[in-house]
C-alpha cells in the first residue's frame, strides 16, 4: 500500500603521530581541510554521512581486539587480518577488513558519560551540555550554516529518534536552537519503502495529490486554516519542510529507492540498516549536507518492541555473529564500494561510531557491559588517510595509551569538513576550544 | 559426502534464523517479521507460503525446539528488557512451563529438546562464562553441564546420549561432543576460524556445521572421529544454520545471496 509521504521499492599500524601530524600537515588533503570553510571557493564543503551504532559495539568484539589478552577479555572471536598490514579486526567483519585501506580507524575515543541518554547526547552534540538539550546535533549546526534548498540539510534515518526505553535522546536535533534545526526523520524498511513520519498528520492527503503541487498547496492552505491553530503552529515547522518535500520532484525521486538498480539494492542488502544507507547515499547525490542513519531506535539488543540496537548486556557472543556483525559488515562495505564507484567518496566523509565501547572484561552474562573510557569510530572519504589507525589502545582495550580522542573532536573535524571552520564555529558559538582530528589526514 | 546446487525455499527474503524439521519435512523457523518482531513460521513440504506457528504471538519468539514424537516443544520468548525465558509448551494442551534464569538482564538461548522429551539443553551466562545446562520438562532441576568458556549451540543427538555444541575453552570457538550428563568432552576438530552451530546426522555418524573460513561462512560436515571433512555449501555469500532432514538425504540452511535471507536445502550424496 502507498502511504502519503511513502515510497515501496520494488524489491595500527606502524605510524607514529608525530609522522601523522607531519604527514597531515604537508598533505593535499590537510591543505584542503584548512581551506574547508575559510571562504575559498575553490574547496567545496563536504557532505556528511554518519552511521550511528546506537547501543555501543563492542571495540573488542569488532576493530580493536586483543587477541594476546586472557580469555575473559579476549572473547570467543578469532582475528583476521586486514589490508593494513599489523592491523587485525575480528573474524566478524572480512568485507571491512579487505576495505582496511578506504578508512582510518580511530581506537582511542573516550566519552565522558556511561549512559546511554547522557553519552549519545554528548556523542552527537561533542559537548556536555548535549545531554540536557543545550547544544544542537552535528547535523543541527551543519544545517543552520548551510541551509537546504529542495530537500532539509539535515535528514535523520530510521524507525524514529534515538531512544532507550526509559525516553528519548535529547541530543537528536537542534537543542536550545528549536525545533526548526532538528533532523527531518524519514523511515526505510529492510525492503526499501520510505516513508516520512512528519506526515503521517497529512490525512485525508492522497497520494494522487502529490503529483500536483498546486492541488496539494492548496490543500495545506485550507488544513491550516481550518485546523486547530495551536496545534498546526506545533507541527507546522517540521510539516512546512516535508511538505516541501514532497511538492520537489527531484526531493521525491531522491526518496525513492525503486529508482536504484537491482545490484545496488541487493549489495547493501535486505535489511533496514541496509536500504538506510543506501538511501542515505541517494540523499547526499541530492544535496543534502548531512545524513545521520541510526542503526536502531532503541538502545537494547532484545527487548520487547525494540529494534534491536547494540546494546549487548546479554548474549554479546550470539548477537554479533548472528546479526550485528554480518550485517554492518555488508552495509559499510557496500557504502564504501558505492560512493567510490560513483566518485562521491572525495567529498562526502563517512563516519562510523557508537556512543562509547563495552567492558574489556565479560561479565557475569558472559557479555559486556558499558564502557565509555575506550572506543572506536571508524571515518572514510573526503582525504582522511585510508589505512590510518590513529591511537592506540592497552592491552586489554580499557584506556586510550595515547591522546583521548573526544566527541568534540569528532565534531571539529566533521564541521571543518562541512564547511565550517574554526571562525563559523565560534560565530555560532559551538564546539569551543575543540580541535580538530588532524591525525586522520 | 557432496552435496547438490541448493535449492530455495523461500523467497520473502527476510531475516531468518534457526530452521528445524519436524519428521515430517515440515520446518520451522524464526523470521524477523517486524523491525521488532521475531516470529516462530511453519513451512510445509511442497507449500507455497509458510504459516505462523503462534498466530497470536506479540513477543519475540524464536529459537524452537521439538521431542521427536513432537507432543512437546521449546522455544525462547523475550518477555522483559534484555531478558528472555525458556518455554516448554504440551502442544495438544497449550500448557507451559517456563524456566526463567531470573530477573533483570537474564536470558537463556539455544534450546535442544531431549528426544524422548525427559530434558532441554540450553546455553546460559554463568560467573564461570557461558555454560550448557539442562532442565527437565517442567522447566525444573536445572544442572549445568559444562565448565569454563563460552559454550554454545548445544543439540542432543538423536539417540540423546550425547550432546555436540561449541566451546571457546580452547581459544576461539571450535566444535565438541560430550555425554548428555557433561562427562567425556572431547573436542572434535581444530580448525582455524569459528565454528558454530553443529547438528546431526540422523545416523549420528557425522555432524553439520557453520565454519568461518577465512570470512567466509558455510556449511561443513565432519565424522564424529574428526574424519572426513568435507565443505556442503559454495556459491552463497553466507550459508548458515544448517539441519539435517530426517531421511539423511538433505540439508537445510540459511542461506544469504544478493543481500536477502532465505531457507535453502542441498541434496546430499555420498
Amino acid at each position: 500500500m502507498f502511504e502519503v509521504g511513502g515510497f515501496r521499492a520494488a524489491l595500527h599500524g606502524g605510524v607514529t603521530r608525530r609522522a601523522f601530524l607531519t604527514a597531515g600537515a604537508l598533505s593535499p588533503a590537510a591543505l584542503a581541510l584548512d581551506r574547508v570553510g575559510a571562504a575559498d571557493p575553490s574547496v567545496k564543503p563536504a557532505s556528511v554521512i554518519v552511521l550511528w551504532l546506537w547501543g555501543a559495539p563492542s571495540h573488542i568484539d569488532t576493530f580493536d581486539p586483543k587477541p594476546n589478552a586472557p580469555s575473559e577479555i579476549r572473547g570467543p572471536f578469532g582475528t583476521i587480518p586486514t589490508r593494513t598490514p599489523g592491523v587485525r579486526f575480528t573474524e566478524l567483519f572480512p568485507k571491512t577488513a579487505a576495505r582496511s585501506d578506504q578508512f582510518a580507524l580511530i581506537r582511542s575515543m573516550v566519552n565522558s558519560d556511561g549512559d546511554h541518554l547522557k553519552a549519545g547526547s554528548i556523542g552527537l552534540t561533542g559537548m556536555l551540555e548535549g545531554k540536557n538539550a543545550e547544544v544542537p546535533n552535528f547535523g543541527s549546526i551543519v544545517a543552520r550554516h548551510r541551509g537546504g534548498k529542495d530537500l532539509p540539510a539535515f535528514m535523520a534515518i530510521g524507525r524514529g529518534n534515538p531512544r532507550d526505553v526509559v525516553g528519548p535522546m535529547k541530543g537528536y536535533g537542534g537543542g536550545n536552537w528549536g525545533r526548526n534545526y532538528d533532523p527531518l526523520l524519514v523511515g526505510c524498511t529492510e525492503m526499501g519503502e520510505t516513508d516520512i513520519p512528519a506526515l503521517k498528520l497529512l490525512d485525508g492527503l492522497s497520494p494522487a495529490a502529490l503529483d500536483d503541487r498546486r492541488k496539494l498547496l492548496g490543500d495545506l492552505d485550507r488544513m491550516s486554516r481550518s485546523a486547530d491553530r495551536p496545534s498546526f503552529d506545533k507541527w507546522e515547522a517540521t510539516q512546512k519542510r516535508a511538505y516541501a518535500l514532497l511538492t520537489t520532484p527531484e526531493a521525491r525521486a531522491a526518496l525513492d529507492l525503486s529508482r536504484e538498480k537491482p545490484a545496488a539494492r541487493e549489495a547493501y542488502g535486505q535489511t533496514s540498516f541496509g536500504q538506510s544507507c543506501l538511501l542515505a547515499r541517494r540523499l547526499v547525490q541530492a544535496g543534502v549536507p548531512y545524513v545521520q542513519v541510526n542503526w536502531s531506535q532503541y538502545v537494547e539488543a532484545m527487548t520487547p518492541n525494540c529494534d534491536f540496537g547494540w546494546d549487548t548486556h546479554v548474549f554479546n557472543f550470539d548477537l554479533l555473529p548472528d546479526r550485528h556483525g554480518p550485517i554492518f559488515d555488508r552495509v559499510f562495505s557496500a557504502l564504501l564500494d558505492d560512493l567510490k564507484e560513483r566518485g562521491m567518496l572525495e567529498r562526502t566523509l563517512v563516519v562510523a561510531m557508537g556512543e562509547f565501547g563495552r567492558t574489556p572484561r565479560i561479565n557475569g552474562q558472559a557479555s559486556r557491559d558499558h564502557w565509555p573510557q575506550c572506543y572506536f569510530s571508524m571515518w572514510a572519504g573526503c582525504g582522511v588517510r585510508g589505512g590510518a589507525v590513529i591511537g592506540d589502545s592497552d592491552a586489554t582495550g580499557g584506556a586510550p595509551l595515547t591522546e583521548a580522542i573526544t566527541p568534540g573532536m569528532v565534531g571539529a573535524t566533521i564541521l571543518q569538513l562541512a564547511g565550517l571552520d574554526s571562525q563559523a564555529r565560534a560565530e555560532l558559538r559551538v564546539l569551543p576550544g575543540m580541535r580538530v582530528i588532524h591525525e586522520l589526514f | 559426502m557432496n552435496s547438490s546446487k541448493p535449492l530455495r525455499l523461500t523467497t520473502d527474503g527476510t531475516w531468518k534464523q534457526d530452521p528445524l524439521f519436524l519428521d515430517s519435512g515440515e520446518i520451522v523457523y524464526t523470521v524477523l517479521e517486524t523491525p521488532t518482531l521475531m516470529r516462530l513460521m511453519q513451512l510445509k513440504p511442497m507449500a507455497k507460503s509458510p504459516i505462523k506457528l503462534h498466530p497470536d504471538a506479540t513477543a519475540n519468539e524464536f529459537e524452537a525446539t521439538f521431542t521427536a514424537d513432537r507432543k512437546y516443544y521449546a522455544f525462547v520468548q523475550s518477555r522483559g528488557n534484555l531478558n528472555m525465558k525458556l518455554v516448554i509448551r504440551e502442544a495438544a494442551t497449550g500448557k507451559d512451563s517456563i524456566f526463567d534464569p531470573g530477573g533483570g538482564f537474564a536470558s537463556i538461548r539455544r534450546p535442544s529438546f531431549h528426544p524422548k522429551g525427559d530434558r532441554v539443553c540450553f546455553a546460559i551466562p554463568a560467573a564461570s562464562g557461558q555454560e550448557i545446562a539442562s532442565v527437565g520438562r517442567d522447566g525444573r532441576d536445572l544442572k549445568t553441564l559444562t565448565s569454563g568458556g563460552i559454550n554454545n549451540w548445544p543439540a542432543y543427538s538423536p539417540d540423546g546420549k550425547r550432546i555436540a555444541f561449541c566451546s571457546s575453552r580452547d581459544g576461539d570457538f571450535d566444535l565438541y561432543v560430550m555425554n548428555a550428563d557433561g562427562t567425556d568432552v572431547k573436542r572434535i576438530i581444530k580448525l582455524k576460524g569459528m565454528q558454530t552451530r553443529p547438528c546431526w546426522s540422523p545416523d549420528e555418524q557425522r555432524l553439520a556445521f557453520t565454519w568461518n573460513r577465512e570470512g567466509k561462512y558455510d556449511i561443513h560436515a565432519v565424522n564424529i572421529d574428526g574424519t572426513g571433512l568435507v565443505r556442503l555449501t559454495d556459491g552463497l555469500d553466507r550459508a548458515d544454520y544448517p539441519v539435517w532432514h530426517p531421511d539423511g538425504k538433505s540439508l537445510a540452511f540459511v542461506g544469504e545471496q544478493a543481500g536477502r535471507f532465505d531457507l535453502f536445502s542441498a541434496s546430499l550424496a555420498k
